[in-house]
C-alpha cells in the first residue's frame, strides 16, 4: 500500500537516484510521441495515395478523352468533310517511294 | 444551528448515495458493455471500422493494330444540381448565363435549361440531373460555368463519378468491338471482341481488409488472406481505323443512296486472314443506319451469283468444263420441273464460252456446266463443295456465326431443283464472312484461313483451314475468269474497272422473298485486289435496296468495294525506282524550276519560293546559307562571297 502511494505521489521522480527514472520516463515520451506521429504519418500518406490515385485515374480518363478526340479528327472522314468547302479532296494515286543510294 | 448541521448531513448523504447509485449503474454498464455484451459491440465496432474490400481489377484496352485505341475503361461523370443550398439571389443572377452555357456545350436550346433549373429550384429539388455519362474535359467545362464554378455549397454542383466503358470510334464497328456484362444468373453475355476475349480483358478480383481513417478514408490491414488483384490484359486487334473509317462511311453513303436495309463490308488481308475492316449498318424506322447485329458474322443468306464460283471451281475441278470450253446459254432460260432460270439479259447470251458464262454471269449457262456434269451423281458436286470445306463454320472467334447450308443428296428434303438452285447459288447457305474466306483462299493461291481479329505481339499468326481448296491449273483459269468480269468489256463489273490497278471479283444479285409478291434483291460484289499480287480481300453486301434506284451487285455493291481499293491503294506507297544522290537532287532542282549554277556562283529566280525547299538545294551546291526573320516565302537574297566559302544571306517574309 505504501509502495503505491509512493508511486502516486509520484516520489521516484524526486527522490534521490530520480534520475535514472527520468530517463526511463523521457526515454517512454519520446517512444510515445515516434508512435502518435507515425500513425498520422501513415494515415497521412494513405490520404495522399488515395488522393493521387484519383489524380491517376482522373488524368488517365482525360488520356484518353483527348486521344479519342486526336482520333477522331485525324479521321478521313472528317478531314473530307472539314476541308470540303475549301476544294481540297483526298488523293486517288499514292505516294511515290524512292529509294537513294 | 444543530438541526442546520443535521439537515445539511442528510442532504449530504442523500447527494452521495444517488452519486453512488449512479457511479454503481455506471460501472454496471461499463462491465455490461465491456463483458456480458462485448462480444457484440466489439463485432458491430469491427464492422463499421474494417471491412474486406473486393478490389476489380482494371479491365484491359482493346486496341487497333496501328494502336489506336478501340475500348478502354474511365471514369465519367453525372451532373445533378441542388436547387436547395443555392441562395435565390444568385440563382436569379445566374440562371440566364448558366442556362446558355449549358446551351452552348451540349447543343440543346437555351429554354430547355432554363426551364428545368426553375423548375428544379420550384420544387426544390436536391438532385436535379443536368447531364450523365461526361467525360473529364466537359465536366472541366461545366465547372467554368456561372453559378457552377461557386462549387457544391454556394453553385449546388453535384457530381458524381462512375467507371465507364469508353468506345472511342462510337458507332463505327460497334458491333465488332462489342460489349460484355454480367447477368442476373452471374453469367458474362455480351457481343463482338469485348465478349469474344473476355476472359483475357477481364483480369481478377482481388480482396484487401482495409481500416476506416480520418476523411473518410480505408488504410489497408496486414491479413495473409490478401489477393492482389490482377488487371486485365490489353488486346491488340487487327482492325485498322483509318480503313475502317472508309469502309464504314462508304458503306453509309451507298445504304443511304440505296435505302437499302442493311449491309455489310469486310475488308481482310490476304495472306494472313487479319481482318483490317469490318462494318455492319442496318436501317432504323426513321431512316437512319446503325450498327445493328453483326450481319458479316451471323446473317447467313443464299448468296446468289457469288456462288458461282464454288460451282465453277468444282466443276473445273472434275473436267467438266474448261474455260474456253462452249456453253449454249438457249434463250436466256431454262425450265425444270415447271421452276424457269432465267438470264438477267433476255433472250440469253448464245453460245459462250465457261469464262463468259462466269463474266456475264450467266444463270442458264452455269446452270447447264452443273446439271449436265452431275445430274447422274449429284452427290459428287456436294462432296466437292464438301471438301473445300464450305459446309464448316469458320469457328471465329466473335459468337453468334451463321451455319452454313450445302445441300447434299442425302439430305431428306433433297429434289430435283437442289442441284440446279445450287449451281447458282440459291437454296446454299452461307455469311458474308464464309464467302469472303472462300475468296480469299483463290487469292491467297488455293490457301484457306481462318479470319483473325487478333494481332499478337504485333505479329499475325494465320489459321490455316484447308492448305488446298483446288488445284493450281484451276486456280489459274479461275483467276483469270474473276479478273475478266472487272476487266473486260461486257464483264458485269466492268463499271469499277481500275486504270491504276486491276481488281478480281464477282457481282451478286440474289433474289429474297421470291415466294411473295414482293421480291427483293441482295446485291453483293466479292474479290480482291491488286489482281497480280494480291493484298486484300473484300465483300460488301447490300440487302434490299430500294428497287426503284437500283438492285444489281455491280450498280449497288461494287463502288463501295473500288472505294475501298482506291483507298488502299492510294494509302500504299509505290516503289518508283531506285536513284542516285546526284541524279535525285537534279531531278528535284528540274521540278522546282530553280535556276542555280554552281560555277558561276550565280542564283536566279528564289523569290516566292518555300525557304524549306531552297535551303537544301542550296547546302547541296556548297553555299552556306543564312537566312534572316520567320516565314516561308523569300523576300532577298544577297550573296557574300569569301576565300574560303560563299555565303547566301536570305531574308524572309
Amino acid at each position: 500500500m505504501n509502495k503505491i502511494n509512493k508511486i502516486i505521489l509520484g516520489n521516484f521522480l524526486i527522490e534521490e537516484g530520480s534520475l535514472k527514472n527520468w530517463k526511463l520516463v523521457t526515454f517512454l515520451f519520446i517512444m510515445a510521441i515516434i508512435m502518435i506521429f507515425s500513425s498520422h504519418s501513415i494515415d497521412k500518406k494513405i490520404i495522399l495515395i488515395g488522393d493521387l490515385k484519383n489524380d491517376v485515374s482522373v488524368l488517365e480518363s482525360e488520356f484518353v478523352d483527348n486521344r479519342k478526340s486526336v482520333m477522331k479528327l485525324k479521321m478521313e472522314s472528317n478531314v473530307t468533310s472539314v476541308l470540303k468547302d475549301r476544294g481540297i479532296k483526298s488523293f486517288n494515286n499514292p505516294p511515290q517511294k524512292i529509294i537513294v543510294n | 444551528m444543530l438541526t442546520n448541521q443535521k439537515q445539511f448531513l442528510y442532504r449530504l448523504y442523500f447527494v452521495a448515495s444517488i452519486l453512488v447509485v449512479l457511479g454503481l449503474g455506471i460501472g454496471y454498464r461499463i462491465f455490461d458493455i465491456q463483458f456480458l455484451e462485448g462480444e457484440k459491440y466489439r463485432k458491430i465496432a469491427k464492422e463499421k471500422t474494417i471491412k474486406n474490400f473486393i478490389i476489380t481489377p482494371k479491365r484491359g484496352n482493346i486496341y487497333s493494330d496501328d494502336g489506336s485505341l478501340l475500348a478502354s475503361t474511365t471514369i465519367n461523370y453525372d451532373v445533378y444540381f441542388d436547387a436547395v443550398t443555392v441562395t435565390n439571389k444568385n440563382f436569379n443572377k445566374y440562371i440566364n448565363s448558366l442556362s446558355e452555357a449549358l446551351s452552348i456545350r451540349f447543343n440543346k436550346p437555351v429554354v430547355f435549361f432554363k426551364q428545368s433549373l426553375i423548375n428544379a429550384k420550384k420544387l426544390n429539388k436536391r438532385y436535379h440531373p443536368i447531364v450523365r455519362n461526361v467525360s473529364i474535359n466537359i465536366l472541366n467545362d461545366i465547372k467554368k460555368m456561372p453559378l457552377f464554378k461557386m462549387g457544391g455549397i454556394k453553385g449546388g454542383l453535384i457530381i458524381e463519378k462512375k467507371n465507364y466503358r469508353e468506345y472511342p470510334l462510337d458507332k463505327i464497328a460497334e458491333r465488332t468491338v462489342g460489349y460484355e456484362r454480367i447477368n442476373e444468373k452471374n453469367i458474362y453475355v455480351g457481343v463482338g471482341l469485348e465478349h469474344a476475349y473476355g476472359d483475357l480483358l477481364r483480369g481478377k478480383n482481388g480482396s484487401q481488409i482495409m481500416q476506416k481513417i480520418s476523411n473518410g478514408k480505408w488504410k489497408p490491414l496486414d491479413n495473409p488472406n490478401q489477393r492482389e488483384p490482377k488487371p486485365g490484359l490489353d488486346i491488340m486487334t487487327t482492325i485498322n481505323v483509318g480503313l475502317q473509317d472508309i469502309a464504314h462511311h462508304s458503306l453509309l453513303a451507298q445504304l443511304e443512296k440505296f435505302e437499302a436495309d442493311h449491309g455489310s463490308v469486310v475488308v481482310m488481308e490476304t495472306k494472313t486472314g487479319a481482318i483490317k475492316a469490318i462494318s455492319n449498318l442496318g436501317r432504323t424506322s426513321e431512316g437512319k443506319y446503325y450498327e445493328k447485329l453483326n450481319y458479316a458474322v451471323g446473317e447467313s443468306h443464299e448468296p446468289g451469283s457469288t456462288f458461282k464460283l464454288m460451282a465453277m471451281i468444282a466443276a473445273l475441278e472434275d473436267d467438266i468444263v474448261g474455260s474456253s470450253t462452249i456453253i449454249d446459254t438457249k434463250d436466256g432460260i431454262l425450265s425444270f420441273y415447271g421452276s424457269k432460270v432465267r438470264d438477267s439479259k433476255k433472250g440469253g447470251y448464245g453460245k459462250i464460252t465457261a469464262k463468259e458464262v462466269f463474266k456475264f454471269s450467266s444463270n442458264t449457262g452455269i446452270v447447264d456446266i452443273i446439271t449436265k456434269g452431275y445430274s447422274k451423281n449429284p452427290e459428287k458436286f456436294s462432296d466437292r463443295l464438301y471438301n473445300m470445306g464450305l459446309n464448316n463454320t469458320l469457328n471465329l472467334s466473335i459468337k453468334g456465326e451463321g451455319i452454313p447450308i450445302i445441300p447434299h443428296p442425302k439430305d431428306k428434303n433433297w429434289n430435283g431443283l437442289s442441284l440446279p438452285w445450287m449451281a447458282y447459288g440459291y437454296g446454299v447457305s452461307l455469311t458474308p464472312m464464309q464467302t469472303l474466306s472462300f475468296y480469299n483462299a483463290i487469292a491467297n493461291d488455293g490457301e484457306l484461313l481462318k479470319p483473325i481479329f487478333l494481332n499478337k505481339k504485333n505479329v499475325v499468326n494465320k489459321i490455316v483451314l484447308n492448305p488446298s481448296i483446288c488445284s493450281k491449273e484451276t486456280l489459274s483459269e479461275i483467276k483469270l475468269m474473276m479478273e475478266s468480269v472487272v476487266n473486260e468489256k461486257g464483264g458485269t463489273a466492268y463499271n469499277i474497272k481500275s486504270d491504276e490497278f486491276k481488281i478480281a471479283g464477282k457481282t451478286g444479285t440474289c433474289q429474297v422473298d421470291y415466294n411473295t409478291d414482293n421480291v427483293q434483291y441482295i446485291s453483293t460484289f466479292v474479290g480482291y485486289f491488286p489482281a497480280d499480287k494480291p493484298k486484300y480481300s473484300c465483300i460488301v453486301v447490300i440487302h434490299k435496296p430500294n428497287k426503284s434506284k437500283g438492285y444489281y451487285g455491280n450498280i449497288v455493291a461494287a463502288p463501295v468495294f473500288k472505294r475501298i481499293a482506291e483507298k488502299l491503294f492510294s494509302i500504299t506507297p509505290q516503289l518508283k525506282s531506285k536513284m542516285l544522290e546526284k541524279d535525285l537532287i537534279k531531278k528535284t532542282l528540274n521540278k522546282a524550276q530553280l535556276k542555280i549554277t554552281n560555277n558561276r556562283n550565280k542564283i536566279e529566280n528564289l523569290k516566292g519560293k518555300n525557304f524549306h525547299d531552297v535551303l537544301p538545294r542550296l547546302e547541296n551546291l556548297g553555299f552556306n546559307v543564312e537566312h534572316k526573320g520567320k516565314g516561308l516565302i523569300i523576300k532577298n537574297f544577297r550573296i557574300v562571297k569569301n576565300s574560303n566559302n560563299k555565303k547566301v544571306i536570305i531574308e524572309l517574309s
